[in-house]
């Protein structure tokens, strides 16, 4: 309905049904994509139900700790955390070290989630501080510092283990003498915790307590919501300015947004490579935060809001997709290497798409206000 | 210098969380324990290979395995203490006589050979445990490349 006066949209319009399903088509156009292309491709792969259900049972209690650790930032309005890739690289060195050790199993784990803490913190840290100097800019910062931390991650595993930090065992480190192998096997901690209580349901393995793990960082993630900080870093999420008018630290509460998230995507990375059973030392953290981030906006979330629901439909969907690309590929080309193409140019695609999408509604939602405010005024001055 | 009760809650977390990860270290060592059924000998003693043994270890998820004379199996263990469930057999045709024996492996040690007939014959841990240890290959120095190609293609 337009005012007579103006020309505008009056905004208490009622909405009619059919204009409903396409505001729920245009919010949720990446998942709805995905649901499209996994109904195509799964008939295509002719995967079975079972083998279907055991993949993505595998693959959410592998990945949902992860994709996990992107909420808090996300709610510090911090947007997508591609730092957590720091995380990860702290996560491999407490394994890489655990590994020689020779410590097995759980306690394996939890020593190098404890070994990670620390360097996490520190790099978290880091992070923090470096996206305090780029604020609105944090999401290209923090993937252009992967890279440079990455170089330094490389130097130490490639040049500093064997010299100054003592590795012993030959199957870790290099035959020169120095530097860890490509591959680090995790064979006596493989599967730990997935097996520690595990049930099967029709063939299908739950992994019962690493579910237990992911639901009790959900329930910390409600919980801190509600708390002191949580609230805090919604506020500095919202708008910084009216978060540091009401006292709030705005750089402090962003640094600890960024070393949670840090923490967690170490702990994270550990329970990922505790279920894949061994560690790419070079490249296993390299592409961990595209996908995480991919797998995040496929389940509906934004750069600027995200759910916990956001993570498991986002998980399920965008593994989905992984697990019958290629078989849908051979089918439709004879070609599975189509299919691996296409799930790592759909990663970054969907990636693309949701920043645009991002972008555009940021663009109408300011234009929108925009226009609101020349109307308001309009109406002022006639008014006088 | 007065230390804030904010300050000791810190250290008391970082104290705690520094014993567990001693905890961790003690609990979770992992041994390999390499039996033998060979014939031992040490100081002018000899200890005969057994005909059969079954073994298992308590607590291992490996299945019982069965040695005859001069063979060898391995069992992975986690912690120092291990215990072996044995079932012996001296001569083909013989009786089964089972033997349930408790045996501290040194932290250090990440494999350790015990000699099963040594350790049947109620012999004191020198004599039945020895070290295991691997010798590095050392003519592949040039064998691994190192690859740090982030962009390679990978599942996930």
């Amino acid at each position: 309905m337009k005012n007579r006066k103006t020309g505008y949209e009056a905004p208490l319009e009622k909405i009619s049904p059919a204009r409903k399903v396409l505001g729920f088509a245009r919010d949720n156009t990446v998942p709805l994509m995905f649901i499209l292309i996994c109904a195509i491709c799964i008939p295509l792969s002719g995967f079975s139900v079972n083998y279907l259900l055991a993949e993505i049972v595998t693959r959410i209690s592998r990945n949902s700790f992860l994709i996990l650790s992107l909420l808090i930032p996300i709610m510090a309005g911090m947007g997508l955390n591609f730092g957590m890739t720091l995380g990860a690289m702290a996560g491999e060195i407490g394994l890489i070290l655990v590994s020689d050790w020779q410590i097995w199993g759980i306690p394996g784990m939890v020593l190098a989630m404890i070994i990670s803490i620390p360097i996490s913190i520190g790099l978290g840290v880091l992070c923090g501080k470096i996206m305090n100097m780029a604020k609105g800019r944090e999401m290209i910062t923090g993937y252009i510092m992967n890279y440079f931390i990455n170089g330094i991650y490389q130097l130490i595993v490639l040049y500093a283990m064997g010299v100054v930090i003592p590795i012993i065992h030959s199957s870790i480190i290099l035959p020169r003498g120095y530097g860890i192998r490509n591959t680090v096997s995790l064979l006596a901690m493989r599967q730990s915790l997935d097996n520690l209580i595990a049930i099967r349901i029709n063939g299908v393995k739950i992994p019962v307590m690493t579910f237990v793990v992911i639901a009790l960082l959900c329930l910390f993630i409600v919980w801190f919501r509600k708390t002191k900080l949580g609230q805090d870093m919604r506020a500095v999420g919202q708008d910084m300015e009216v978060a540091r008018a009401a006292g709030i630290n705005v750089e402090r509460t962003r640094i600890i947004s960024i070393v949670i998230s840090t923490v967690l995507a170490g702990f994270g990375m550990i329970i990922y490579l505790q279920n894949m059973g061994n560690l790419s030392t070079y490249t296993a953290h390299s592409q961990i935060g595209m996908f995480c981030i991919a797998a995040l906006l496929v389940g509906g979330a934004s750069v600027d809001r995200a759910t916990i629901g956001n993570v498991f439909l986002g998980v399920t969907l965008f593994h989905l997709m992984f697990i019958v690309a290629p078989s849908a590929g051979t089918a439709l080309m004879g070609d599975s290497m189509i299919g691996e193409y296409f799930r790592v140019f759909v990663s970054y695609a969907v990636i693309t798409l949701a920043l645009i999408m991002y972008e555009t509604k940021k663009r109408k939602a300011s234009s929108k206000a925009g226009r609101e405010l020349a109307l308001a005024q309009k109406l002022e001055e006639e008014n006088k | 210098m007065k230390i804030s009760r904010t300050m000791w809650f810190r250290i008391a977390a970082v104290a705690f969380i520094l014993l567990i990860a001693g905890l961790m270290m003690i609990i979770g060592r992992g041994h390999t324990i390499y039996l033998d059924d060979k014939t031992l000998e040490k100081d002018g003693k000899t200890w005969q290979a057994l005909y059969r043994i079954d073994a298992s270890v308590a607590g291992s998820t490996q299945e019982p395995q069965t040695l005859y004379a001069r063979e060898r199996v391995l069992f992975t263990v986690m912690g120092q203490k291990a215990t072996l469930h044995l079932q012996y057999m001296e001569a083909k045709g013989g009786d089964k006589v089972p033997v349930d024996v408790s045996i501290r492996i040194p932290y250090g040690m990440d494999g350790v050979i015990v000699n099963l007939p040594a350790l049947l014959a109620g012999e004191s841990q020198d004599v039945f445990m020895s070290e295991f240890i691997t010798v590095p290959d050392v003519g592949d120095t040039s064998a691994e490349v190192v690859v740090t190609d982030e962009f390679a293609v990978t599942d996930i």
